[in-house]
């Protein structure tokens, strides 16, 4: 971007600013749309600015189900899997990339193929034995089918394995133990790829619609996209300024996250080059 | 003060250790839709529970009207389904036949029962269903939600033409040809839409006179009558290009055709009477509702869900659910759920109450799917209905209109495929 | 010593990989297993099962099912290209520190956090062959209208240019931090050799981006294989089949003809495949990443 002719920096500017404004346009638009009326919404040509700004939206969609506990159990589910995604990778990664035992490998073979199968095929056989134990409706049922990543799993392991037997076993003869070796010396190592996972990860649980959905059947537990769903009208264009208002709920905590974490992103990579 | 307030105490205590009032019986109801329909739900939900305490219902939405099926199945099998659901027509038959539903004829005749001779006969079981020569089922299903298709056109567009409302195949045709607009190499105004999907092919099959199956529903019937309705459209939006087929798949399609109809995209539409409410709120213009238009003769296939019952729900529940049934469905309730969403009142007493016909009088347009339900055509009540519709015709009826098949290719394969799937069932 | 080490290592690494390997044994493979059984069915979640051998797998060799292979291949590996082309490309531009650049990236970046409902139904208003605003855009410009979902050739292309729309902002995030790892000696030294832009990029940025690259690759082709949402919303697998992918394929089977036992079937089938395209991708990638220890 540091070119010498002024030009092709205008001109490279310019295809950024264009490709930002692609990205998020559709995305100012769901903002704008959330604070329109009803007229105003379906109408054609789109006005951008809504005039005055209907705040009662958010009031709305807010109040059209239990919002604070789909937002609660939304963190609660999301969390409680990326934490369970991340022991599980970190220990099994650990494993896989620094032990050896007999069926290692078929083991791990056994992992990636787990990576194709999705929540579709799950949701039947799942039901019916989570059913069976009683677990239907309940937060085992949102977060235990997701409790292990073989994604996770994958990207930990390429990433311990890039680290030097050498500094492991020198901890060891150090006497660490087990947990101290994963946890403190391997994992803020391996810390990009586990930030770039946990980014996927919780982009992906957050806004997961079917899986909360399938697996409960009254809004115990249910969360946000769930919710966002409900204000759904199939076959009719009617009240996309609640649905948008009531996005913005599942999209704003994210972004607020986002926000905070972005500067521990980068740093998290640049960490690897003082090796 | 003290003395007052240890008064006000101990009546409050003699009158909450008076004799335990019993726990309500608490029951299901699963249901599919989201929005204004479900605010509308929730709140006659909320007042069956207010106005008794023998029952308490739960609504909970379970997704879109598929997910809603899978997951009824799958609680079916493991006997944790509840007790009260609500089925498209279509589906009846298979549910039915699998086993899954509760015969209501008990219900209905006993202590708490209800007046089955009040409901509007086009819109019941008994009026949806051919039973093709065998024994009718019993009761098994309440109407709900309940619709027709009707023309909806622009009424200021027709106006400005000069463009009278069709009543008849041809004048449709003529009609969106007068109202559509080209500018250059572009259409700025369509003259009709509709999606291209079963519901409306059902009804052009039988106004072109055909039917689905035979009298016995043994053979499929429709490949002669349906080629001449596909056939209608692929000529309307292809060769007189007056007709815009509206992109998606289900409900995305019927979502484009009402907005594009709002934003006076296009002259005429059909569409479920439904929508009414949305329409005549959101439309900058007069809208106007009429009959849809005839071949060899008017017809029209009605729509929406029906309540049902499901067998493996405990006694007590279901007895709750059919409470709610019931009171859902008396005049009172189907007259506040018909204002408040479009879909038609279910009770004959409810359309001649005073409250309605008055309302009918000041908005004509919510009359005409009613007035409409003498020319409704019946579905044949086979298990191979669900199959066919969402199998064999939903999915191919484009394929025509987008010029990759012919109507004749596509409704030959469909007859043959209908065919092997009756056969199926009739083993 | 060394084999008491050895037994130790192997008890722990048993230890450690268990938990997880009996958790993927449910929550995975338990399924699969459960699909391969009910594959040899004709069951509908109902009525009781019927066998019938392999006439769901009979069923399912034909070019319907080979349609959906086909684009379910193109749909992935159209996405993964651009995605990673593009954010590769994005990220060069990008890296370097100010306002401007952390702006854009957040502006890219943010379609990739919002659900796909709130965008799918836009975008089907945007691409609108009559009065879309991307429509309205190429009028501007003097080119014919497109009909985007609508058209079977061009409706499986238009989602992996949405799906790449939505997707952009992990690449370009991910490779961002994979570039600022680099260690600036490496440029240095080139630099000192007299090797500039394009040499620069292919001797030293490539090669040293190659586990990020890597990384890309295996989430987003996971991530698209699983594609399900935009289907659903934008095109239902239409028009006619092109848009027919292998979730959604799966998801019509099972749940909206409820033919559970076929789409069990093709749940073994791409299973094995894909066990099979992962098995080869990795072996090939592995030779070619390098690291920097």
């Amino acid at each position: 971007m540091s070119h010498p002719n002024p030009l092709v920096r205008g001109l490279t500017v310019l295809a950024l600013l264009v490709v930002a404004a692609v990205e998020v346009g559709p995305y100012v638009w769901m903002v704008a749309t959330s604070l329109k009326d009803l007229p105003s919404v379906t109408r054609f040509p789109p006005t951008l600015l809504p005039d005055p700004p209907r705040w009662d939206n958010y009031a709305k969609a807010w109040q059209s189900g239990p919002f604070l506990r789909f937002f609660v159990n939304n963190v609660i589910q999301t969390a409680a899997i990326l934490a369970l995604q991340l022991f599980f990778a970190c220990t099994a990664a650990y494993a896989f990339a620094k032990l050896r035992f007999p069926g290692r490998d078929l083991g791990f073979v056994v992992v990636m193929a787990c990576l194709i199968v999705p929540p579709q095929v799950r949701f039947v056989p799942l039901y019916i034995l989570f059913s069976h134990l009683g677990l239907v409706n309940t937060y085992a049922a949102l977060v235990l089918p997701y409790a292990v990543s073989a994604l996770g799993t994958f990207l930990i392991r390429e990433a311990f394995m890039q680290i030097s037997d050498d500094i492991v076993d020198a901890a060891r003869v150090d006497g660490a133990g087990l947990f101290t070796i994963i946890f403190r010396l391997m994992v803020p190592i391996a810390r990009p790829s586990i930030v770039a996972f946990s980014l996927f990860s919780v982009v992906y649980h957050w806004n997961d619609f079917f899986w909360p959905l399938v697996m409960t059947t009254t809004d115990t537990v249910r969360t946000l996209p769930v919710g966002v769903a409900m204000l759904r009208e199939e076959g009719t264009g009617a009240r996309w300024h609640i649905i948008m208002a009531g996005s913005m709920f599942v999209v704003a905590p994210v972004l607020v996250v986002f926000a905070v974490a972005q500067r521990h992103i980068v740093r998290a990579f640049t960490f690897t080059s003082l090796k | 003060m003290r003395r007052m307030l240890a008064v006000v105490l101990g009546l409050a205590w003699l009158a909450s250790a008076g004799p335990a009032a019993a726990d309500p019986i608490v029951a299901q109801f699963w249901y599919s839709f989201g929005g204004k329909n479900r605010e509308v739900t929730e709140a006659h939900i909320k007042k069956f529970n207010e106005s008794q305490t023998k029952y308490r219902i739960e609504g909970t939405f379970q997704g879109d009207y598929f997910q809603a099926l899978a997951k009824i199945r799958a609680a079916a099998i493991t006997k944790t389904a509840p007790a009260a659901f609500h089925v498209v027509g279509e589906a009846l038959p298979n549910l039915w036949q699998a086993g899954l539903l509760e015969s209501m004829e008990e219900y209905a005749k006993g202590p708490n029962g209800t007046d089955l001779a009040d409901f509007v006969p086009g819109l019941t079981q008994a009026g949806y269903f051919d039973y093709l020569g065998k024994k009718p089922a019993p009761l098994f299903a309440v109407p709900f939600f309940r619709s027709t298709p009707i023309l909806y056109y622009n009424a200021d567009m027709l106006a400005a033409k000069g463009v009278k409302v069709p009543t008849t195949w041809d004048e449709l045709r003529a009609a969106a040809g007068k109202l559509t607009v080209r500018e250059g190499g572009d259409t700025k105004v369509y003259g009709f839409e509709v999606p291209v999907d079963w519901w409306f092919w059902y009804g052009l099959l039988h106004q072109a006179g055909g039917t689905l199956m035979s009298a016995d529903g043994k053979k499929a019937a429709f490949k002669d009558r349906g080629q001449e309705a596909l056939q209608f459209w692929v000529d309307l939006v292809n060769k007189d290009k007056v007709m815009k087929q509206p992109p998606g798949k289900d409900y995305s399609a019927w979502e484009v055709t009402n907005t594009d109809f709002i934003n006076q995209r296009v002259g005429m539409i059909f569409t479920s009477t439904a929508f009414l409410n949305y329409m005549t709120e959101n439309a900058k213009f007069k809208v106007g509702t009429a009959f849809l238009p005839a071949k060899a003769k008017a017809a029209v296939p009605t729509g929406g869900t029906y309540f049902v019952l499901l067998k493996d729900a405990p006694a007590a529940q279901k007895e709750a659910g059919w409470a709610f049934i019931k009171w859902m469905t008396e005049p009172e309730q189907t007259i506040s759920l018909s204002k408040a969403t479009g879909y038609m009142p279910v009770r004959l007493s409810a359309i001649n109450s005073p409250a309605m016909q008055s309302f009918y009088k000041d908005n004509p347009n919510y009359k005409v799917a009613l007035d409409q339900l003498k020319t409704a055509q019946r579905f044949p009540f086979s298990p191979a209905l669900f199959d066919i519709q969402r199998e064999v015709i939903q999915p191919n009826l484009e394929a025509a209109v987008l010029g990759a098949r012919t109507s004749a290719e596509i409704m030959s394969t469909a007859d043959q495929k209908a065919n092997e799937i009756i056969s199926k069932y009739d083993k | 010593m060394a084999s008491r080490r050895a037994r130790r290592d192997a008890w722990l690494g048993y230890a450690l990989v268990g938990p997880s390997l009996a958790l993927f044994g449910l929550v995975y493979l338990y399924p699969v297993a459960y699909s391969a059984y009910v594959s040899v069915f004709e069951w509908d979640l109902m009525t009781p099962k019927r066998y019938v051998g392999l006439a769901n797998y009979r069923a399912l060799w034909s070019a319907e099912f080979g349609e959906v292979l086909v684009n379910t291949a193109c749909y992935s590996g159209g996405v993964v290209a651009l995605a990673l082309g593009l954010g590769l490309a994005l990220a060069l531009l990008l890296n370097h520190r100010g306002a401007l650049s952390a702006g854009l990236q957040a502006c890219i970046f943010s379609s990739y956090i919002v659900s796909w409902v709130a965008v799918s139904l836009l975008w089907i208003w945007m691409l609108d062959p009559q009065y879309g605003l991307v429509t309205y855009g190429l009028r501007l410009v003097g080119l014919r209208p497109v009909n985007w979902l609508g058209s079977p050739s061009v409706a499986l292309w238009t989602l992996v240019l949405v799906t790449v729309w939505k997707t952009i902002g992990y690449p370009l995030v991910i490779y961002l931090a994979g570039l600022q790892a680099i260690p600036g000696d490496f440029y240095e030294a080139a630099a000192l050799d007299g090797a500039t832009g394009w040499k620069r990029f292919r001797f030293i940025t490539w090669p040293l981006l190659s586990p990020t690259t890597l990384f890309l690759v295996v989430t987003l082709t996971i991530a698209s294989f699983q594609g399900f949402d935009i289907v659903k919303i934008m095109t239902g697998g239409g028009p006619i089949t092109s848009t027919m992918i292998y979730v959604y394929y799966i998801y019509e089977q099972a749940f909206q003809y409820f033919r559970l036992g076929k789409a069990s079937a093709a749940v073994v089938i791409f299973f094995a495949l894909i066990l099979l395209l992962t098995l080869l991708q990795w072996l090939v990638f592995r030779r070619r990443v390098q690291y920097t220890t």
